[in-house]
């Protein structure tokens, strides 16, 4: 029989999928090992995309991928792939992508208001250097930043925050991370005192309910949504309870459908803790052992410059991260006032389904896993509800035990990897240390083999600080690199772009297509993506994984780790740090930041015979030692005995990857709980020891009103976010023109009858005004996305429509991180 | 540009009752061939297309289908035409 290239295809895509669904085939097996036939060389690498963390298996042929599918090994997604996995094969080549290093140019040199002209390396990292250091010797450090990623491998991470830490002795350092999970972690360290999450994904399989805190799973996190289908439907006793502003995919699986008043999370947090209490069902004993109750600060403000007069008002703005002891006594007569009756009245959700949710928490036979993301993180009181949802779990004791679970999701694949552990904040360290603690300043420096005092004990300006910062004109060089924020940042026109286009300042945009944000910049620097580099993300359940090089970046395109390891070679030590510092420590006299920082005899400790065989690696052949394993385990040193250990690092190259704390080889599933996690002294049972004594807190918080709210003149709520065709800004995923065309313009999700009231009708064009700017859309009526009267959704990817322009740049004054799920908007018809 | 196909799997998990219908439906979809199926709903579809557009609309019309509980893609293959012709193994 003659067998067609097409049919030992299509032979093979049938047979791998057969095995994920666990389809016995006869005649597969030798179809898909004979690689010789397709001549395509497979390899996993963890997707691209969401912070799910998928293991996808990647063919390459001729240096270009050619072919993907999920990896069957991974048990992440057990060889699923979600749409967006599906276009891996495609996101790296768009006609569009950078290959040359572009500059604003007119006659010859640079000028902020010239016109973008292809440069050569040197001459772009000339231009850099020449700002860095006029910018250092004039202003200090504080007047150079960076805005990085959770899209940053691990390495590259870690050398961008030690090349402005240790470096340019700047903490201005901050990831887009922030725009996502910050809230997140501060509700980890207030409750926890230490980040991330303690359960895993292996959670999915023992919960009889789900409970989702404004998620939208089945679009945001499909492959997981998988999960929680298949054990809803194997497990008829499973319940799905879905919270959300508006009704959306989730729903459909929903047992209990709950749609809400925004803000009105805080009063339904409340209610079911006074629920537990009034009704008895909490785990005295659990309580009694492992927590303390703690009141915190209020009146805490909205993170607006201090000026506004919203922020001058707020008593404990200045104290927003403080609490004091209560008891359980107290709490209870605290949370008392949260009646059934006033949760109802005001989250909008029927009386008998909130009781039917706080039963789910109360009921001790039941293990609930309670699932979040940028519902409660993207919003002015998030931290207060991470710590409210951490209540609930506590005062039941369902927590750190399979199927009992509070599990905070992530949005992109390393914010966990690289912005939380990694430490890229403006005021962290890796393995959850602080800038502010001088003993955690010690410890990094002893680690990065620098001088005591190279690290500033000053705190970074974090993101929206960055770009008021950029404005006032007080930051003169900001680089940015895998992120853009011109469009995913909030107040665009009056807080973002300004300060780019300052003439004081000089900004820098590394990344692979024309963002808006490169667009807006003065330089922009090609970069190689995904498997153009060797990588490691770390995923939302602690899983770190790691990839090999598989093709070569097109043109001049080089990774953001060379680009940042390249730049250091500019800068000598005299040329950056104080006199005093080099009067100290004399042998640093002299060197440039290269030698200190990069060739210090641990990251250049292993040489190009590392690497494993048949793989290219750019970097190690740029600079002649395995630069990616002498980062990793320079970095791995600071949480290694600190329960935040990692394996060494050739075993991720060889696994699915690995749930940190890796200690004697063994990852860790539930942290916390004795059994299950070896830090856990024998006989505590649990043991919750980011906190001295071992307990986590319990927080008492009150509803406090948003900063903004409909009123007569902005009568409507307007919340953003994505849909699934698109993730975050669409820099990638544009560049898949049938993605592109699946959700061709942002659409403007509204209630019939307010769009009856308005006068307008499904396609009509509607201009929507907030207090900071305007933007035209098409009015929605039907589809995925129903929303209740008094609320529209706009998805932000756009870039022609940019919604950021109507955002308030209120954050979280604990974590300050934007709330982006509610504004004030005012929507008239256009004619 | 050389002229591609898309060669791609789908897995398509519906209520078991409602198997033979989906299958039903699936066959209508031009170039979609049923691969193999199981008793607990799963049905493994394979099809070939010159846009991967054609799979995406598959996927959603699938998904969109009342007893579907989910259809996802598995494997996805992008070859130039050429060389699918007259290949032996």
């Amino acid at each position: 029989m003659k067998l067609t290239r097409r049919d030992f295809a299509k032979a093979q895509a049938g047979a791998v999928a057969a095995a994920v669904a666990g389809i016995p085939l006869v005649e597969a097996s030798n179809l898909i090992t004979s690689s010789d036939q397709t001549q395509m060389e497979w390899n996993k690498a963890p997707c691209r995309f969401c912070g799910t963390g998928c293991s996808v298996m990647v063919a390459t042929k001729d240096n270009q991928v050619v072919a993907t599918h999920g990896d069957i090994k991974a048990e992440v997604n057990r060889g699923l792939n979600c749409v967006k996995g599906y276009f891996l094969s495609k996101i790296m080549y768009g006609k569009d992508r950078l290959t040359k290093p572009l500059l604003r140019m007119k006659d010859g040199k640079f000028d902020k208001n010239g016109e973008f002209a292809e440069v050569s390396w040197d001459q772009a990292f000339d231009i850099m250097a020449e700002k860095v250091k006029a910018a250092l010797k004039n202003h200090g450090p504080n007047s150079v930043g960076m805005f990085g990623s959770g899209q940053w491998t691990v390495w590259e991470g870690y050398a961008a925050s030690k090349l402005y830490k240790a470096g340019l002795r700047s903490n201005n350092i901050d990831p887009n991370a922030r725009h996502c999970m910050a809230s997140a972690v501060m509700g980890f360290m207030r409750t926890f005192g230490m980040d991330e999450p303690m359960g895993c994904y292996d959670d999915f399989e023992h919960a009889n309910a789900f409970v989702l805190w404004g998620s939208n799973m089945a679009e945001m996190h499909p492959v997981l949504w998988t999960r929680i289908t298949d054990r809803r439907l194997s497990a008829p006793d499973t319940q799905v309870a879905v919270l959300s502003t508006y009704e959306h995919r989730s729903f459909e699986l929903a047992d209990i459908p709950m749609v809400f008043t925004p803000h009105t999370d805080l009063v339904i947090l409340n209610y079911i803790a006074n629920y537990l209490i009034e009704n008895d069902a909490i785990d005295k004993d659990f309580v009694a052992k492992h927590t303390n109750f703690v009141k915190g600060a209020e009146d805490i403000g909205y993170g607006l410059r201090p000026t506004n007069p919203l922020e001058a008002r707020a008593k404990n703005a200045e104290k927003a991260n403080t609490w004091e002891p209560y008891s359980l006594e107290q709490f209870a007569e605290f949370v008392k006032p949260y009646t059934l009756a006033r949760a109802a009245k005001e989250s909008g959700v029927p009386a008998e389904r909130l009781e039917k949710l706080a039963k789910l928490y109360a009921d001790p036979n039941i293990r609930v896993m309670s699932l979040w993301t940028m519902g409660a993180n993207q919003h002015t009181r998030g931290v207060w509800v991470n710590n409210l949802i951490y209540n609930i779990h506590l005062l039941t004791g369902k927590i750190s035990q399979p199927g009992n679970s509070p599990f905070s999701l992530t949005g992109q694949p390393s914010a966990c990897g690289t912005a939380r552990e990694v430490g890229t904040f403006a005021h962290r360290l890796p393995a959850d240390m602080l800038i502010a603690n001088p003993e955690h300043r010690a410890k990094a420096e002893k680690i990065w083999k620098l001088p005591a005092g190279a690290i500033q004990d000053q705190l970074g300006f974090h993101a929206v600080l960055q770009s008021r910062k950029l404005k006032d004109g007080e930051i003169k060089f900001y680089w940015t690199q895998v992120t853009n924020n011109m469009q995913a940042g909030p107040n665009v026109m009056e807080e973002i772009l300004p300060g780019w286009r300052n003439p004081e300042a000089f900004v820098v945009v590394s990344d692979v297509y024309p963002t808006v944000s490169a667009q807006a910049a003065d330089l922009i620097l090609p970069s190689a993506m995904w498997v153009e580099k060797e990588g490691a993300y770390g995923n939302a359940e602690r899983r770190t994984q790691f990839w090999h090089q598989l093709v070569k970046a097109p043109g001049d395109a080089k990774s953001d780790l060379w680009q940042l390891v390249e730049f250091s070679k500019r800068f000598t030590t005299d040329e950056v740090w104080p006199a005093e510092l080099l009067d100290k420590n004399p042998d640093f006299k002299g060197k440039t930041l290269f030698d200190v920082l990069f060739a210090n005899g641990k990251v250049n400790a292993f040489g190009k015979e590392d690497i494993a065989e048949g793989y290219a690696n750019d970097e190690a052949d740029a600079f002649g030692f395995y630069l990616q394993k002498g980062l990793f385990e320079e970095y791995a040193e600071f949480g290694r005995g600190h329960a935040h250990d990692l394996a060494d690092f050739d075993t991720y190259h060889n696994s699915r990857g690995l749930r940190w704390p890796v200690v004697d080889g063994k990852e860790t599933k539930w942290r916390y709980a004795e059994g299950h996690d070896p830090y856990v002294k024998p006989g505590k049972g649990f043991e919750f020891y980011g906190k001295p004594d071992g307990k986590a807190l319990i927080f008492a918080l009150p509803y406090e009103a948003p900063p903004e709210a409909p009123d007569a003149d902005f009568p409507f709520w307007l919340c953003t976010g994505r849909v699934i065709e698109h993730w975050h800004t669409g820099s990638m995923t544009d560049r898949v023109d049938e993605l592109h065309k699946a959700v061709p313009q942002a659409l403007v999700y509204m209630h019939p009858d307010d769009a009856k009231k308005l006068n307008v009708r499904r396609g009509s064009e509607v201009m929507l005004t907030t207090r900071r700017g305007e933007m035209r859309g098409r009015v929605e009526t039907r589809g995925r996305n129903k929303v209740p009267q008094g609320l529209i959704f706009v998805p932000f990817f756009d870039a022609k429509r940019l919604v950021n322009k109507l955002t308030l740049d209120a954050t979280d004054p604990i974590s300050k991180q934007t709330d982006f799920k509610k504004c004030a908007v005012k929507i008239e018809a256009i004619v | 540009m050389p002229h591609t196909v898309h060669i791609a799997s789908l897995l398509v998990h519906s209520q078991p009752s409602a198997l033979e219908a989906v299958k039903a439906f699936a066959l209508t979809l031009p170039h979609v061939e049923v691969h193999s199926q199981s008793p607990q709903g799963k049905l493994v579809l394979v099809c070939e297309s010159d846009h991967e557009k054609r799979i995406a609309d598959y996927l959603d019309a699938l998904n969109a289908q009342p007893s579907v509980l989910s259809a996802a893609l598995i494997y996805h293959e992008i070859a130039p035409v050429e060389e699918t012709e007259g290949c032996t193994p």
